[in-house]
């Protein structure tokens, strides 16, 4: 290994070489960077020798690739990945959600039984509240259906936060200006959400992979589990899908973020395609809670 | 009607289970005819050492691969010396699902594999040693790149080293160079080696391919 210390400049990268990290970090991840983000992945991979006191990148991607701990490609992943929650991101599974999965999910189930909703990570509570927001705006099947939204996460912290309900401008951005009006209240620069909305989502605290989830995450019908596995070796991002299986009821849905494939975790899911969206299932004859 | 929080204190439910969870009951659930009652008996048995030989049985004759991915899960944290024996007799499994089972199990236990990848990488199968060539493309061991070379400047069969000389594009080093002008002179008439071998070069070293 070639170190000089973090205060040296990164070589350039060259064509081969970030031929060879994308076909790596595309086997490992599933994502793969179009010559068009060159600028991008060259920027991080520099920043990430800086850090690591690589002035090569060939030594760089050794260290990277056989570091026993695996820490140096996580720390890898999470640059390369962009981590920011808003409102409304990824819209078009919320649209997905309450143009198909909804209906098909209400006349799935028996009259009365409410219908349940698991969005993991909470992180600060976008992703929840849109999912209450978009089902008030879009969903007329509440008239006759009651659904309940979970909410979980490992970090007290995000928590929260999520239970203020207070965001920035930057956050609420994609919300059309009617919606962020009925549903938040500006104060400054701060948008702050109603009680009505921040009431309808269970918020807890949780470790996806820790003892008790099996336990106590069950009978859901949809599952939001968006830029969460991308972070888990593999081992763990299995032993997840196998606990997000287990919560699901069968003929029940999972979203994942849309650079995540489950079919590249595991083949517990059937594989449905709304259009352009991908949808995962738990098929309907399998796995009712023993 | 409309959103409502849950029931309970939190998204708790009461685990109420519909058949006994002790040992016995479970070893016996795996041989049940319902699949999604051998898969549970699994998720519950995982981790338990008293169930090891029973998971590592039920693998050889379940067909469901619901079942067989959390069979896979429930050995793998109890993945010892002795585990890892049995499940290399699986790499010749005629079940792909039991096989990559076996080898995604093993991707994420370098130091046991390592114990073992001689042995492999000798079995008269070559579809053995292909798996064992796949597994050391994706594991994190500071030889991997050493076995390979092993790999592509001995074994005579050429799926086994074109394998290897894929795997090598991305965990070469300055070294496979120099192997890979033994290796193109081993099987100078073999264009889809040499093709693979300019790749390795190209991911290696720059040059064009």
């Amino acid at each position: 290994m070639t170190s000089i210390g973090a205060a040296a400049a990164a070589e350039e990268i060259s064509d081969a070489d970030f031929d060879r990290f994308r076909s790596m970090f595309y086997r490992k991840t599933g994502i793969y960077f179009e010559d068009s983000k060159r600028y991008f992945v060259d920027k991080r991979l520099k920043d990430r020798m800086k850090q690591t006191g690589h002035t090569l990148f060939k030594s760089y991607f050794t260290f990277m690739r056989f570091q026993a701990s695996g820490d140096e490609l996580q720390s890898l992943v999470n640059a390369m990945t962009v981590n920011e929650t808003y409102f409304f991101r990824e819209e078009y599974q919320f649209e997905t959600m309450c143009r198909h999965l909804m209906d098909e999910l209400d006349n799935m189930r028996p009259a009365g039984e409410d219908l349940r909703i698991w969005s993991v990570p909470s992180s600060t509570g976008e992703e929840p509240y849109s999912i209450a927001i978009y089902l008030l705006e879009y969903w007329k099947g509440l008239e006759h259906r009651d659904v309940e939204i979970v909410s979980s996460d490992i970090d007290t912290s995000v928590l929260e936060h999520a239970k203020r309900g207070i965001y920035s401008k930057r956050s609420v951005q994609n919300i059309p200006l009617t919606m962020r009006q009925r549903y938040f209240t500006q104060h400054g620069n701060e948008f702050h959400l109603c009680s009505d909305i921040k009431d309808s989502v269970t918020l807890c605290l949780a470790n996806i992979l820790g003892a008790e989830v099996p336990g106590r995450f069950r009978s859901f019908d949809l599952i939001y589990c968006r830029n969460l596995l991308i972070y888990f070796d593999d081992d763990s991002r299995r032993r997840a899908a196998q606990v997000l299986y287990d919560a699901l009821k069968p003929g029940g849905y999972i979203f994942l973020g849309h650079s995540e494939s489950m079919s590249r975790i595991c083949s517990l899911f059937k594989v449905k395609k709304f259009g352009d969206v991908i949808v995962y299932q738990k098929p309907t004859n399998e796995g009712a809670f023993r | 009607m409309g959103l409502r929080k849950s029931r309970g204190e939190s998204a708790a439910q009461a685990d109420r289970r519909q058949s006994r969870r002790d040992l016995t009951s479970l070893i016996d659930d795996l041989q049940n005819e319902a699949a999604d009652v051998r898969r549970w008996a699994a998720r519950d048995l995982s981790n338990n050492l008293e169930a090891r030989r029973a998971l590592l049985d039920r693998i050889d004759v379940e067909h469901e691969p619901m079942v067989l991915e959390a069979l896979f899960s429930a050995i793998e944290d109890m993945c010892d010396e002795e585990v890892a024996g049995e499940v290399l007799i699986k790499l010749k499994s005629e079940d792909a699902q039991v096989r990559n089972g076996a080898i995604e199990l093993l991707q994420n236990k370098p130091v046991l594999f390592a114990s073992h990848v001689n042995e492999l990488l000798n079995d008269e199968d070559s579809d053995v040693r292909i798996f064992a060539v796949d597994v050391i493309g994706a594991i994190r061991h500071p030889d991997a790149a050493l076995w390979l070379h092993d790999v592509v400047l001995n074994d005579k069969n050429i799926n086994v080293v074109g394998t290897a000389i894929d795997k090598l594009s991305e965990i070469g080093n300055s070294e496979t160079l120099e192997v890979l002008d033994k290796v193109s002179a081993r099987f100078s008439n073999e264009a889809y080696i040499q093709f693979a071998i300019r790749c390795v070069r190209h991911a290696v070293a720059g040059e064009e391919i």
